[in-house]
């Protein structure tokens, strides 16, 4: 007898390329792609300079708090250059690729291509993963005094270029925290410059600052030898420039501790603030930023490296890593990353992945806009929304908020929630995986008439469901979920609980008591706090709502 | 696309008070796109209205409420209510007043403008239908929309660092983009010539407009 032969499961799996294509050259750079090598992963290193070394090789001056005076602590900064280098040269599985730029980074987790433009010729590298290391335009890059740069207001960079060929500014003053309130490392280049001003005869500058950020080691021995030489430091709550003076350029503030007005002419006048923003990282679609401009978004769950894109890892001050020890220990925690990725192997398409009707689908691109893990593009042949089953989270965001109920998170339909609500009269609470139920697991029995529905993400809780719920004779509906912030799903914490805020304000409106309806954050941990917000619950038993007599459901 | 928002629900149950069945009726086409008025917000609209015994009400959503044809599908559904809420643009509307003239018909959003979606849940208004279309000179930035007074040859005296008098948090200063637009694009030459007056004829201050192209009517 032969047995019907059965047909070979077709295989719905991606496999990884087993590479790392590393944006930058500076120290977060070297050293990611040093640890990554040490974990015999090929490495591309995509930098815009002639040499490696970033920043810390074009202004080693900026060290002063690594060593005990200015000239130890240049030759300490480049001597760990030399050593990365070295190393980086020993490592045959590290490919470099100087004065090169990357212009956009296509392509899917696992199987990247970035577009690098090198030396007035373009071509493709294909990567399993990126790291995204090529640092902030560096200090002083974001002018935001108002004043366009000019005789007596200039860069940081080219104050420095000034000292190199001796046309040290008699009278300097260093701008800090004019945006923002800087870090240690923008604190350590500028108080290293103020003492390079200060050991020069006949110079002096001051430092105008918020705050002078001392907690790292060396940065307090710092501050006191620009002091000693001479630095003077104003703190200041308010600060406003005028232009044209006797003197070149005037710096009007209010000192916040002798409490007075000062005011007093510069020659020069240095912007110092580390900008910010990123402008040489590539393009790359959905990359979703923290607010300050940092490519890290800010969730727990992404540390210590992961974008919000799967495959894609930022090293160094890209996402505010700056001081240099901490720069030196992160390629550490890069490279660990980015192996616990590459090391599956292979991504394998989820089944129960969303899905688009693209009948229904109305191109409004909310859910491509939303998605916290950017797997959603347009399936430009249909002409519809379609989820990649290899990126999918399964958090269920797009199918909540779909305008045209054109998405569908399999287990989780409609008439599988409405199933699982039922039709009796009770409680009931929606609860994310991540936080509530766990939270739950301590809680002992819950009293009978609260019944409890998992979703895998408070962002998945449709306003539909609530009304059902409460239609269907629910007394109270729950839905409880992560803390905004640490959202397993980056924004689902808080989208759910925007939505429900609209959804409670509608029903007040609408005539209906809006605390039967409530949104609540808690982490897995807080076994208690659950109990409260289901307890608290108990107040409303007894009043159960009855619909309209005749209404649809 | 045309961006609308919900009305304030206190409004709409003014609206509809005393009817007994009413028909919530949504448009799949811009303020579906716009998060207003598709599916969805029928269906939460509806629900919380029920939530209020606020009356009795039935759902759907059509392709388009601006074509008497979609209304097809709908038409005993709309006779069967007392009244339709409307959950379409002032556009369709007035199209379900006009196909059901015994039947009130009321509007559930506010029609705000005609504009782009700058992203999730964010909409910016960039066109006023002038029917004189000039952004051919003006970099492809608009003065009669994005300018707060509509001015055809430069900037009031109330453009700051960028933003516009009327608002300045919310408000970009319209000139200063299109300004900023020549520049790059290394045509400020153009503003040397004097815009003439607009022929306002040509916008809603003629009249309610009409369009007929003749190649295609017929039969």
């Amino acid at each position: 007898m032969t047995l019907p032969k059965t047909k070979p499961v077709k295989s719905s799996a991606r496999a990884l390329r087993q590479n790392v294509a590393i944006l930058g050259g500076g120290i977060a750079a070297m050293t990611t792609a040093n640890a990554l090598a040490g974990r015999n992963y090929k490495v591309s290193l995509v930098f815009s300079g002639a040499q490696l070394g970033g920043n810390a090789r074009a202004f080693p001056e900026l060290f002063g708090h690594i060593g005990n005076d200015l000239k130890q602590s240049k030759e300490q900064i480049l001597s760990t250059i030399t050593n990365l280098e070295m190393q980086i040269n020993n490592q045959r599985s590290i490919e470099l690729f100087p004065e090169s730029t990357a212009a956009s980074v296509k392509g899917e987790a696992g199987n990247f291509k970035v577009m690098v433009s090198s030396q007035g010729k373009t071509f493709r590298l294909s990567a399993g993963a990126v790291v995204l290391a090529a640092g902030t335009n560096g200090i002083g890059a974001q002018n935001k005094t108002g004043l366009t740069l000019g005789k007596n207001l200039i860069a940081f960079s080219s104050l420095l270029s000034m000292i190199r060929e001796g046309k040290t500014p008699k009278k300097t003053a260093f701008l800090l925290d004019g945006a923002a309130e800087q870090d240690c490392a923008t604190s350590a280049a500028v108080f290293s410059c103020a003492l390079l001003l200060a050991q020069q005869p006949k110079t002096s500058s001051t430092v105008f600052c918020k705050n002078a950020r001392v907690a790292a080691f060396g940065m307090e021995n710092l501050y006191r030898r620009a002091r000693n030489a001479g630095v003077e430091v104003v703190k200041y709550d308010s600060l406003t420039l005028q232009r044209e003076t006797a003197a070149g350029i005037a710096v009007i503030t209010r000192d916040t501790i002798a409490d007075k007005e000062l005011c007093d002419e510069f020659e020069t006048v240095v912007y110092a603030d580390r900008s910010a923003d990123s402008p040489r990282i590539p393009s790359i679609t959905g990359l979703k930023t923290a607010p300050d401009g940092s490519l890290q978004y800010d969730n727990v769950w992404l540390l210590p490296a992961q974008t919000n894109r799967a495959g894609i890892f930022t090293a160094g001050a890209s996402r505010g890593i700056t001081e240099l020890r901490e720069v030196l220990n992160d390629g550490l925690a890069v490279a660990g990353q980015v192996h616990d990725f590459l090391r599956q192997g292979q991504l394998v398409a989820s089944k129960d992945a969303a899905n688009v009707d693209a009948e229904k689908c109305a191109l409004c691109l909310t859910c491509l806009r939303i998605c916290p893990v950017s797997a959603i593009s347009i399936d430009t042949k249909n002409k519809a929304a379609t989820v990649s089953p290899y990126e999918c989270q399964k958090c269920g965001a797009c199918a909540a908020e779909c305008p045209a109920l054109a998405i569908t998170l399999p287990g989780f339909s409609d008439e599988q929630i409405q199933k699982k609500v039922g039709d009796k009269p009770k409680t009931i609470v929606f609860a994310c995986e991540n936080s509530a139920i766990p939270a739950m697991q301590g809680a002992g029995k819950l009293p009978a008439s609260v019944a409890v529905i998992t979703v895998p993400c408070a962002g998945k809780v449709d306003p539909r469901a609530v009304l059902q719920a409460l239609h269907k004779g629910a007394n109270k509906v729950m839905v409880l979920g992560c803390h905004p912030e640490s959202c397993r799903y980056l924004s689902g914490g808080s989208r759910a609980s925007k939505r429900m805020e609209r959804l409670r304000e509608t029903l007040d409106k609408a005539g209906f008591n809006k605390e039967r309806v409530v949104f609540g954050g808690l982490a897995a941990l807080e076994t208690g706090r659950f109990l409260e917000y289901v307890s608290s619950n108990q107040t409303m038993a007894g009043q159960v709502f009855s619909p309209h007599p005749g209404a649809a459901s | 696309m045309i961006v609308a928002e919900r009305k304030p629900v206190e409004e709409i149950k003014a609206l509809i008070a005393g009817h007994g069945t009413v028909c919530v009726l949504g448009c799949g086409t811009c303020v579906t796109v716009c998060l207003a008025g598709g599916e969805r917000e029928v269906a939460v609209l509806a629900g919380a209205l029920r939530c209020g015994n606020n009356g009795h009400f039935s759902e759907n959503t059509i392709e388009r409420q601006c074509d008497a044809e979609f209304f097809e599908n709908v038409k005993d559904q709309i006779d069967a209510s007392d009244a339709v809420l409307s959950m379409a643009c002032g556009v369709g509307v007035q199209m379900a007043a006009r196909l059901f003239p015994n039947k009130p018909v009321y509007p559930a959003l506010n029609t705000k403008f005609m504009g782009v979606s700058d992203k999730a849940g964010e909409w910016s208004e960039n066109c006023l239908a002038c029917g004189d279309c000039k952004l051919g000179i003006f970099g492809g930035v608009c003065p009669v929309t994005r300018c707060s007074k509509s001015l055809a040859n430069g900037p009031c005296g109330g453009s700051t660092k960028g933003r516009c008098e009327v608002n300045p948090e919310k408000l970009e200063c319209g000139w200063q983009l299109i300004y900023d637009r020549l520049k790059s694009l290394n045509k400020l030459d153009t503003l040397a010539e004097i815009a003439p007056p607009r022929d306002w004829s040509k916008t809603h201050a003629g009249g309610p407009r009409k369009l007929s192209r003749e190649d295609v009517a017929g039969l």
